[in-house]
C-alpha cells in the first residue's frame, strides 16, 4: 500500500538545522524557536503536533520562506532559502512550495475556478494548460458544480479542498499545511484528510502542522514540538491487518486480557473453559450480559 | 447478549461471531468460552433456555432462546442509566500512584500518548477502507477497499453456522462509522488530557 520512499533514501526535500527565531525585543521578547532540527525525505508526510504557542506555525513559515530566522538553515531540495532575499524566496516558494492554511486563504471576488487557477498564473502557466489543469483538480475533487461559484458560498469543507487544489495546481515538490482542518468538522476532516493522502500517495511531501491527533496519526510520522524544540518523534503504524484496534486497545479490564489469552489455547465449547477468571468482571462490557 | 437473543435463536458460536462483527473495529473479539459461561448464567436466572440440536457435521448444538424474563431484564437495562465516561480509569490511577510514590510516570505517559495515537491511526485506516466506494476517488482506496471486502467474506465463509437467526448482523447503515467515531473522540480527549498532564506537572512527573 505505501510505494513511497522510505526516509533514508536520496536527499530530504527539506532540511533544517538550529533553527532559531524570536518575535519582539528584550522586555516583551517570546522566543518561538530554540533550536529546531528536521529532516524531512521527499515523499514523505510530516505532523508537526505541539500546544498553541510551542513554535510549531512559526516553523512552517520559516519552511515556506515567508519570515527568515534568527539563525541556523532551512535547505529546500538542497537550497538554503534562509540566505535568500525576500524575492528569491518568493521565487523558490512558487516553483517548490503549495501552501495551505486553516482560514483557507482564497481571495473573496475570485470564482472557485480563478482561485485554483491562481498560482498558476503567477508561475506564467500558459492559458489552456492552466484552464485544463484546474478543471481537471476541480473534476477529481467533485467540485465543478461550483467551478464558477464565489467561495463564500461554499462550506468550510469545499472551501478548505480548493484551497488544497490551488496549492497542488503548480505540482510542487511540497505541500506546506498550516491548521489544514483547524475549522472544519468532523466530516469535512474526514475529506481534507484524505484528499492530503491522495496527494502523498501520489508522491508529493506532506509538511502539516496540527493540533488535532486524529489528524496527526494519519501522517508517516509526527514531530512533537514544545516550548521551541522537537521533544519526540514517532511513526504512527496502524494495526488493521489484526482487524480493528484490537492490538492497540486494551480490554474493559484485567479479565478481558485472561480471556485473550486463553482463547488461543482452548477454542471447544464448554461452560468453564480453565483458567478464565470470571469474578465480577464485566466481561464484554456490556453490563448486562 | 440479550439483544442478540432477541432477533432470535442463536447457538454460542454464532453469538460470538454476531458481537465480533458488530464491536470488531472498537473491541478485541470475545472469547468463546465467556459466551458460554454467560449462557449458562443467564440460563440459571430464567433469562434464556435452551434446547439441543443434532448436527450431522459435529457435535450436537445447544440452540439458545431468549424467555420472557430475558425480554423483561433487556428492556430494564436499556432504560437503566448509562455508565459515565469518567473517573478512574487505568491511566489515571498510575498517574496518582506514581504522584504519591514518587515513582515516575513519565514514560508510561508517553507510551500511552503514542497508544492513543496508533488506535488513532488505525481507525482513520478503518474509516479510509470502509469508506463506500463510491466516495473513494483514488484508485489505491478503491483497492483497498476491495481487499478488505474479500478478508471479510473468506472469514465469514470459514466461520460457517447455521442454525438460528440470532447470529446475523445486519449492520444499520452508518453504525460501523458511529462505533468508531466514538473512540475517536475518547481517544481525542484522552491526548488533550495527557497534553495537560505535562503541561501542568512538568518536571514532577
Amino acid at each position: 500500500m505505501e510505494p513511497k520512499p522510505s526516509s533514508s533514501a536520496g536527499t530530504p526535500i527539506i532540511e533544517v538545522t538550529g533553527l532559531t527565531k524570536a518575535f519582539g525585543r528584550a522586555p516583551a521578547k517570546r522566543v518561538a524557536l530554540r533550536g529546531v532540527d528536521l529532516s524531512v525525505a521527499p515523499g514523505e508526510w510530516v505532523a508537526i503536533v505541539g500546544p498553541s504557542g510551542c513554535g510549531k506555525s512559526t516553523l512552517l513559515h520559516l519552511l515556506a520562506g515567508l519570515d527568515t530566522a534568527d539563525s541556523g538553515s532551512v535547505r529546500l531540495a538542497g537550497e538554503e532559502i534562509s540566505a535568500l532575499s525576500a524575492g528569491r524566496r518568493a521565487l523558490a516558494r512558487r516553483h517548490r512550495v503549495g501552501l495551505v492554511f486553516q482560514a483557507y486563504n482564497l481571495v473573496p471576488h475570485l470564482t472557485v475556478q480563478a482561485n485554483v487557477e491562481l498560482g498558476m498564473r503567477v508561475a506564467g502557466t500558459g492559458r489552456r494548460a492552466t484552464r485544463a489543469r484546474a478543471q481537471e483538480l476541480l473534476d477529481l475533487l467533485g467540485l465543478s458544480d461550483v467551478a464558477r461559484a464565489l467561495p463564500a458560498t461554499l462550506s468550510g469543507g469545499q472551501q478548505q479542498r480548493v484551497a488544497i487544489a490551488r496549492a497542488a495546481a503548480t505540482r510542487p515538490d511540497v505541500l506546506l499545511a498550516d491548521e489544514p482542518t483547524g475549522a472544519l468538522d468532523s466530516e469535512a476532516t474526514g475529506t481534507v484528510v484524505d484528499l492530503l493522502r491522495t496527494e502523498n500517495a501520489g508522491g508529493r511531501t506532506v509538511v502539516m502542522v496540527t493540533h488535532d491527533y486524529a489528524v496527526a496519526a494519519t501522517a508517516d510520522r509526527i514531530v512533537f514540538l514544545r516550548d521551541g524544540k522537537v521533544t519526540d518523534e514517532r511513526r504512527p503504524r496502524g494495526l488493521t491487518d489484526s482487524g480493528g484496534v484490537v492490538g492497540v486497545l486494551p480490554g474493559p479490564g484485567p479479565g478481558a486480557t485472561a480471556a485473550a489469552g486463553s482463547s488461543s489455547g482452548d477454542d471447544a465449547e464448554g461452560p468453564e473453559p480453565a483458567g478464565t477468571g470470571t469474578g465480577d468482571v464485566d466481561l464484554l462490557g456490556l453490563g448486562s450480559w | 447478549m440479550l439483544a442478540l437473543l432477541d432477533r432470535g435463536p442463536a447457538h454460542g458460536y454464532e453469538l460470538k461471531r454476531a458481537h465480533d462483527e458488530l464491536f470488531g473495529d472498537v473491541a478485541p473479539p470475545v472469547n468463546v468460552g465467556q459466551i458460554y459461561v454467560t449462557l449458562t448464567r443467564l440460563e440459571r436466572d430464567g433469562s434464556v433456555v435452551h434446547h439441543v440440536e443434532a448436527n450431522a457435521d459435529g457435535p450436537d448444538r445447544k440452540i439458545y432462546e431468549l424467555t420472557e424474563v430475558g425480554r423483561k431484564a433487556l428492556r430494564g437495562w436499556l432504560a437503566d442509566p448509562s455508565e459515565l465516561p469518567v473517573g478512574k480509569s487505568d491511566i489515571v490511577l498510575k498517574l496518582v500512584a506514581g504522584l504519591i510514590t514518587d515513582g515516575t510516570i513519565a514514560p508510561a505517559v508517553a507510551e500511552h500518548r503514542m497508544r492513543c495515537i496508533q488506535a488513532l491511526r488505525t481507525l482513520a485506516d478503518l474509516r479510509a477502507t470502509k469508506r463506500p466506494a463510491g466516495q473513494s476517488r483514488d484508485p489505491g482506496g478503491l483497492n483497498e477497499a476491495a481487499n478488505t471486502d474479500d478478508t471479510r467474506a473468506t472469514s465469514t465463509n470459514t466461520t460457517g453456522g447455521t442454525g438460528g437467526t440470532g447470529g446475523r448482523t445486519d449492520l444499520p447503515v452508518g453504525l460501523g462509522d458511529l462505533l468508531r467515531e466514538a473512540s475517536v473522540l475518547h481517544l481525542q480527549a484522552e491526548l488533550r488530557w495527557l497534553d495537560l498532564v505535562e503541561e501542568r506537572l512538568s518536571g514532577r512527573l
